[in-house]
């Protein structure tokens, strides 16, 4: 073997070592992740999603992206299914790709902040109260009012808990002043009269503000209410309100 | 005491006498004409009712006879859960009937689609129907309790919030979806 061989065979087995360190092609990231993220538990049908998207002549690039979150959230064991729904969402809107993907990145550093918050506060994880916390931050409620609320009500059972949670995120999402919520919650879990249907007290004040109704003193009756141990129905009312349907009779 | 002894006494000499008599074979056809002498004795309702529920009986059919009798019973189940209406249990959640509703009083839609959190945004089995009567499209769901985002989906392109909702929440893809909340056996009165 003469000089020239042996240049050609160094050159090749370099070039072929050179090759595997290579990162790998986006078409193989993609299935190399596909199989990860079905291993760990994200839903076959997302995944399948995804790949459809990426056959469909979207680029592996942007495929991956799409599909990294959903992976990441499952290995740390945060709520998958919001980021699925999420991504269905999007797709069925034919939102581009890049825009999904920093839709999910946002969702899932909502429920990293989430885990947090409760983890900074009442010690513990309960997957509804994590869902809850980060879709309210996701949607812009401040973390102030969530740490706030925990820490003043982390002891509470967890079906009180879930519906205060459920209240600061509605409310905050409106930017009812969580002050006032404080107040509302004080008084109900006082009187021991807060029951599940408050959660949704926030259609009460939107119903109320429609009318110019003060949010201090939509609070005052909710406050009052509580204390009678009365549903959360009869707020309008003490408010002034008749009892016929406000939504116009159109059910939804 | 002495009454017992002498009924026993009579009644040895009863048998005793009777054993004495001379013995003679039964009549021809006796037994017959001392059935024929007795009034027939029709049993009670409840007598034959109770007869008829304890005696054992059996049926013979063919597989074709069972056919319509199968068609029934899933009739009846079938029409039994949709009777339950608004509160079915599905694997423990309280599902709750609800309407949506999307006016178009000219009918300028071609196909008008339901698309939210509650179906994965998907469009399959949420096409709405036109209520002629009342000019517009109508959907009823079953939906478990929860705040529900959605949104119209019209001529499968345009996408359309509910003028109705009582809470809209900026979707992140320039667009605001509806807000719809179930709590439980109901759609959250206010």
């Amino acid at each position: 073997m003469n000089s020239r061989s042996s240049l050609y065979i160094a050159t090749l087995v370099v070039f072929a070592v050179s090759l595997s360190f290579l990162p790998a092609s986006a078409a193989g990231k993609l299935e190399d992740m596909a199989a990860h993220a079905l291993n760990c538990g994200v839903s076959s049908e997302s995944v399948e999603q995804i790949r459809g998207l990426s056959s469909a002549g979207a680029s592996e690039d942007a495929a991956v992206a799409v599909l990294s979150p959903l992976l990441n959230a499952c290995v740390d064991q945060l709520p998958v299914s919001p980021l699925e729904i999420r991504l269905s969402e999007g797709v069925t809107k034919r939102v581009p790709l890049p825009a999904i993907s920093v839709a999910l990145e946002k969702q899932l550093a909502s429920f990293r902040l989430a885990r947090e918050i409760l983890l900074t506060t009442t010690g513990s994880l309960n997957e509804s109260a994590l869902e809850v916390v980060g879709n309210g931050v996701g949607k812009g409620v401040v973390r102030s009012d969530f740490e706030a609320f925990a820490t003043e009500f982390g002891k509470q059972p967890v079906e009180v808990f879930l519906t205060g949670l459920t209240m600061v995120s509605l409310q905050g999402q409106i930017d009812y002043d969580y002050a006032l919520t404080q107040r509302i919650l004080e008084k109900g879990i006082q009187a021991e009269t807060l029951s599940p249907d408050w959660q949704y007290f926030v259609r009460v004040v939107l119903a109320a503000r429609k009318h110019g109704i003060e949010d201090r003193i939509i609070a005052d009756a909710a406050v009052d209410v509580l204390d009678k141990g009365e549903p959360v129905s009869s707020v309008l009312p003490e408010l002034g309100f008749t009892d016929r349907d406000l939504a116009g009779g159109i059910s939804k | 005491m002495s009454d017992r002894n002498e009924d026993r006494l009579l009644d040895a000499e009863i048998i005793k006498n009777v054993r004495r008599m001379p013995e003679e074979s039964v009549p021809f056809d006796f037994s017959n004409k001392v059935m024929a002498g007795l009034e027939p004795k029709t049993p009670s309702v409840w007598l034959r009712l109770k007869l008829w529920l304890t005696g054992p009986m059996s049926l013979t059919f063919t597989p074709l006879q069972t056919i319509p009798a199968l068609a029934c019973l899933i009739a009846l189940v079938m029409l039994g859960a949709m009777q339950m209406g608004g509160s079915v249990l599905d694997e423990g959640v309280r599902l709750t009937t609800v309407q949506f509703s999307l006016s178009d009083t000219n009918k300028a839609a071609r196909t008008v689609s339901v698309i939210g959190s509650f179906n994965d945004w998907k469009t399959e089995q949420s096409t709405m129907w036109y209520d002629d009567k009342h000019g517009k499209w109508i959907l009823e769901a079953k939906l478990p309790p929860g705040d529900h985002e959605y949104m119209f989906l019209v001529d499968e392109a345009k996408l359309v919030s509910d003028p109705q909702a009582a809470m809209t929440r900026d979707d992140g893809f320039g667009n605001k979806n509806s807000i719809l909340f179930v709590n439980g056996d109901h759609e959250q009165p206010i």
